[in-house]
């Protein structure tokens, strides 16, 4: 399976092995911290990392844009990884020129709020409230809403024999709260800890797991 | 009168002042260096060594009575302990022959007002590390500094030459050859198994001229193996080997002093325990000493050990080197010390005084360790030693020495590729990778591209190569050295005293309120804040044991030799004495499976409720069966799809999986044939994280990764990232990469020692093949399959594995 269908509170969502989830009644595509510039700020610090592997996140968010044809993409968050540096250039080309409805739920990254608040088709707010949903960066409760947020970047281990394990990142699901998966590459992830009431749907290589 | 004669005359007089004889090997040594050869000393420690080229060094000023202009002489030591004993014996020298000479020591524990003392006036004698000598070259202006230097002495070489920081050391001291080349470069080494290739590597392209002198001195070593009377008490698996620790309680008690040596720093803690449960008048009188205790603790035991204050300490190989003329009177090894080189090392720490005997004793945790224990009894009555295995083409290591000359005066390229290709290390470097790597440092990828911000070095208007940025350079000071470790938090108690370190990985695993065992104490969490752990006496006496993941060690390819032939001792029907207490558990093994003969390679299967085991016992030590095992795998899941975890440890290794694995198809198929190797290997080890762990010292000690400035780490979070990441990131964009491709070799020459790798599988070739099928686990494959740090490698499909995963999902 490329994604898995849930209904939540009657709205049918779309979770993608791409590590986004397409809220179909909204016609929204959903993701959550890339981390853009990340790459040049370490070369800019010295640290020749590839150029290329930044360039692949446009990329891949292109290639989901084309699967589900969304009218409003929104980034739950750490949009941007650090200070302005030229990477970002070719996102702020593709933000105003896509003709697209971007909204970024500021993060903890996103500092540079001047330079991000004049990027002209990308909508900054803190938080989006919309049919019981809420849409933030950190983790959030509020009662009757099911919080969508970035943030933890979560993996799980799944044990192999001989008790080895190995780290997979995932969407972390509990009755009122989806956490997703950082979608930007070199960004790392946290292991979280399994529990019994949480779901997991977790990413593999071309497909998306879910819990047997 | 000739210089030499005068010389010679001299030193007679000092020498028998003090009552001492010049030793043949010293005397050698100091005809050489009045000859201005370079070269190579090989003495045991203990012996004087020093003073075989301090004299002979320091001859003209002795002589006239002259006073030196600038530095004149670097003596750099591996460790920062070794500088203080040698500070004093080179200062007594001085003393007593009233030169007017300074001597001062630099390193990382040098404080601040004394190092602006040296940059002001430099001391005619310096004692530093690689390390401090790197940084050296990082100042500007370091070529003047260094314009009257007479000597160089490189200090326990054999303990730098198989690692990094000789290559280090090689490129330090060709960077200086190119300023000055009026000076001589000694070494001193204990005996290892390549001192011809030692000097080599030490000396460069120079080493034709240069001298390789040993001294004629043996080692006195008895060992006495500590071994159960009653057959049942010696466990055939664990390392702890705490259930013979009465065994050891006599020699305590009667020794003024001991050092107990153990393998790993867990192990350290918890023998220190339970020896303070049995012997509790040892308070006071017993201390520990591991490379996590906090460095004034070790150096508060270091001197009490010297001015007899302790009688016992518990160590761990951060006690193998330095403090020589220990008063120690005997020394007790806990578990195999996995090399013969190291356990001679150790057993010399005990009889200093010349022509006394040294005494080790050896405790076997488990009961293959009885029989390494002979076999080491053998290898210290022939003296022979392993070889260190240089490193050579550290790009790596090459990275940050070319970025400390950036900083410091700049340097032009053409030159410094002549002159690094005079060193050992580098003398097989292509101009392709020499190319790549500028282009790395000043652009930061293969090719320019447009828009990019990549910082680093610059090139001048004149071809010069040179760091502008204050902040790459400040970064690069900070990050200098080639020992890398896990993140580390400090440990202190609520008044603020600290303890040492501990693994942060370690810690996570903690909360708040749960109590461990520290450096002999039961701690209990009061607070984990930013890069320290706040914590307080607990009276509770159930903790959890702090392990570290610091290396593991593997057998020598010579310790594996000796091994093999006591094991196939064990095949015949008359045992020798020294197995007695093995009788029953030998009696298991031949009656369940077998012992192989010298002509056998022997095979168990057998199913248990965690799937087929596969066990293959080849006797070569971790480092080979950790290669062979991913050969094998890899080569029978090109036979059907299969996933195994692998398990190894210096006697064999298992393949386990969840599906019978006939091991005729593996004998038909001719899996152990030596052809290939290098290809199957890099096909199974793409599949491991082999190379991903080397590549976590290359991305520190290269600069791809920062570990952050001390005491400020939170305020550099954006740029902290993981080497994994990074190896993942160049693995996906930039397979090319040199430092890439280096993590790969470092891994085939020195994790996997390909060339032992071949030996082994010759060996295994000609031998036949002995499968036994077994109803349960027979008593030597215990230790392995109970080996928890275990691998894995599968010919499935990623996502089919993850699919087969969710299965056992819990």
């Amino acid at each position: 399976m490329i994604n898995i269908k849930r209904k939540i509170n009657s709205n049918t969502f779309y979770f993608d092995y791409r590590k986004a989830v397409y809220w179909s009644d909204e016609e929204t595509l959903i993701l959550a911290d890339l981390h853009i510039g990340k790459v040049m700020h370490f070369r800019k610090n010295g640290s020749a990392l590839p150029m290329k592997a930044s360039s692949n996140n446009l990329l891949a968010l292109m290639g989901l844009i084309n699967f589900y044809n969304p009218k409003k993409v929104i980034f739950l968050g750490d949009l941007f990884h650090s200070s302005f540096n030229l990477e970002w250039n070719e996102w702020i080309n593709f933000f105003n020129s896509s003709g697209l409805n971007f909204t970024l739920v500021i993060g903890n990254h996103d500092k540079e709020t001047h330079i991000i608040k004049n990027i002209e088709k990308l909508n900054i707010v803190f938080k989006v409230e919309l049919k019981g949903f809420l849409l933030s960066h950190h983790p959030k409760t509020k009662n009757g809403y099911v919080n969508f947020c970035g943030h933890i970047h979560p993996s799980i281990s799944l044990s192999l024999i001989g008790n080895r394990k190995i780290k997979l990142q995932c969407f972390s699901i509990s009755k009122n709260q989806v956490v997703f998966p950082a979608f930007g590459e070199f960004t790392g992830s946290f292991e979280i800890n399994k529990q019994d009431d949480m779901e997991y749907l977790i990413i593999g290589e071309k497909r998306i797991f879910q819990k047997v | 009168m000739s210089d030499k004669k005068q010389f010679k005359e001299w030193t007679t007089k000092w020498m028998s002042k003090k009552g001492w004889k010049p030793q043949k090997f010293q005397y050698s040594t100091w005809i050489s260096v009045l000859n201005k050869q370079s070269g190579l000393v090989n003495a045991p420690t203990g012996s004087g060594k020093t003073l075989s080229l301090v004299p002979a060094i320091l001859w003209p000023y002795i002589k006239h009575k002259s006073i030196p202009k600038g530095l004149i002489c670097l003596w750099i030591t591996p460790l920062r302990s070794l500088s203080q004993q040698i500070l004093i014996s080179i200062e007594n020298f001085i003393d007593e022959n009233n030169l007017d000479l300074t001597v001062g020591v630099r390193n990382g524990d040098t404080p601040m007002n004394e190092r602006s003392k040296q940059n002001k006036k430099i001391p005619n004698i310096l004692i530093t590390t690689p390390e401090s000598l790197q940084l050296i070259l990082c100042s500007k202006g370091w070529k003047r500094k260094l314009q009257h230097l007479k000597a160089i002495v490189v200090d326990e070489w054999h303990e730098l030459i198989g690692s990094k920081r000789g290559v280090q050391v090689e490129l330090c001291l060709s960077s200086i050859k190119s300023t000055n080349n009026n000076f001589i470069i000694w070494g001193i080494s204990a005996t290892i198994g390549n001192l011809d290739e030692a000097k080599d590597v030490l000396l460069g392209n120079e080493s034709s001229s240069g001298v390789l002198i040993k001294s004629s001195l043996k080692n006195n070593i008895e060992v006495k193996c500590l071994s159960p009377k009653k057959i049942k008490e010696i466990p055939w698996r664990g390392h702890l080997g705490l259930n013979l620790i009465d065994l050891i309680i006599p020699i305590l008690q009667d020794n003024k002093s001991t050092l107990i040596f153990t393998n790993t720093r867990s192990q350290c803690e918890v023998w220190y325990q339970n020896i303070l449960e049995k012997v509790p008048e040892l308070a006071g009188n017993m201390a520990m000493h591991h490379g996590s205790i906090d460095k004034k603790v070790r150096l508060w035991i270091e001197d009490s050990i010297r001015n007899e204050k302790i009688k016992v300490v518990v160590c761990t190989s951060s006690l193998d080197l330095g403090v020589d003329f220990f008063p120690v009177e005997s020394i007790i090894q806990i578990g195999g010390p996995k090399g013969v080189a190291r356990f001679i090392q150790r057993a010399g720490r005990s009889g200093h005084r010349p022509n006394s005997k040294s005494k080790i004793y050896f405790l076997p945790t488990h009961a293959i360790e009885l029989i390494e224990a002979n076999a080491l009894k053998k290898a210290v009555k022939l003296n022979v030693v392993e070889s260190r295995i240089p490193y050579i083409l550290s790009f790596d290591v090459l990275i940050q020495h070319l970025i400390s000359l950036a900083i410091s005066d700049g340097f032009n390229s053409k030159e410094v590729f002549n002159t690094i290709k005079s060193t050992h290390a580098f003398k097989l470097i292509t101009e392709l990778e020499w190319n790549w790597i500028l282009k790395f440092i000043t652009i930061g990828s293969k090719s320019l591209s447009k828009y990019d911000e990549y910082k680093k070095v610059e090139i001048d208007h004149s071809g010069l190569y040179k760091v502008n940025s204050r902040r790459v350079a400040m970064r690069h000071r900070v990050q200098i050295g080639t020992i890398v470790s896990d993140t580390h938090l400090q440990v202190k108690m609520l008044n603020g005293r600290k303890l040492g370190h501990i693994e942060e990985w370690f810690i996570s695993k903690l909360k708040k309120g749960d109590i461990f065992l520290f450096g002999g104490q039961f701690l209990q969490i009061f607070q984990i804040n930013n890069m320290s752990v706040t914590v307080k006496k607990s009276k509770s006496k159930n903790g959890k044991i702090v392990s570290w993941m610091g290396g593991r060690m593997s057998f020598s390819s010579y310790m594996s030799d000796l091994l093999r032939d006591e094991l196939y001792e064990l095949s015949s029907p008359n045992l020798s004495n020294n197995y007695k207490p093995l009788d029953f558990l030998i009696n298991k093994q031949k009656s369940q499976s077998c012992i192989p003969l010298p002509t056998q390679f022997l095979i168990e299967s057998f199913k248990t409720k965690e799937g087929y085991h596969n066990v293959f016992y080849p006797f070569e030590g971790r480092f080979v069966h950790e290669a062979l095992s991913h050969l094998l795998a890899y080569r029978i899941s090109l036979l059907f799809p299969i996933s195994f975890s692998l398990a190894f440890n210096d006697y064999g290794f298992e393949l386990l999986s969840d599906q019978f694995l006939d091991i005729n198809q593996v004998m038909d198929n001719n899996l152990f044939a030596p052809i290939h190797l290098n290809n199957d290997l890099q096909q199974g080890l793409n599949l491991s994280e082999m190379a991903r762990r080397k590549f976590r010292d290359i991305a520190v000690i290269s600069g791809l990764i920062f570990s952050g400035m001390p005491n400020n780490r939170k305020k550099n979070k954006d740029l902290q990232s993981s080497s994994q990441l990074v190896f993942d990131v160049l693995r996906d964009y930039e397979d090319d990469n040199l430092l890439l491709r280096q993590s790969y070799n470092e891994t085939f020459e020195h994790q996997i020692e390909e060339q032992r790798l071949r030996l082994a599988l010759n060996r295994i070739n000609n031998q036949d093949l002995i499968w036994n099928k077994l109803e349960k686990p027979s008593p030597l494959s215990l230790p392995i399959i109970t080996d928890r740090l275990r691998e894995n490698l599968s010919s499935e499909g990623f996502d089919d594995r993850i699919e087969k995963m969710m299965k056992n999902f819990k």
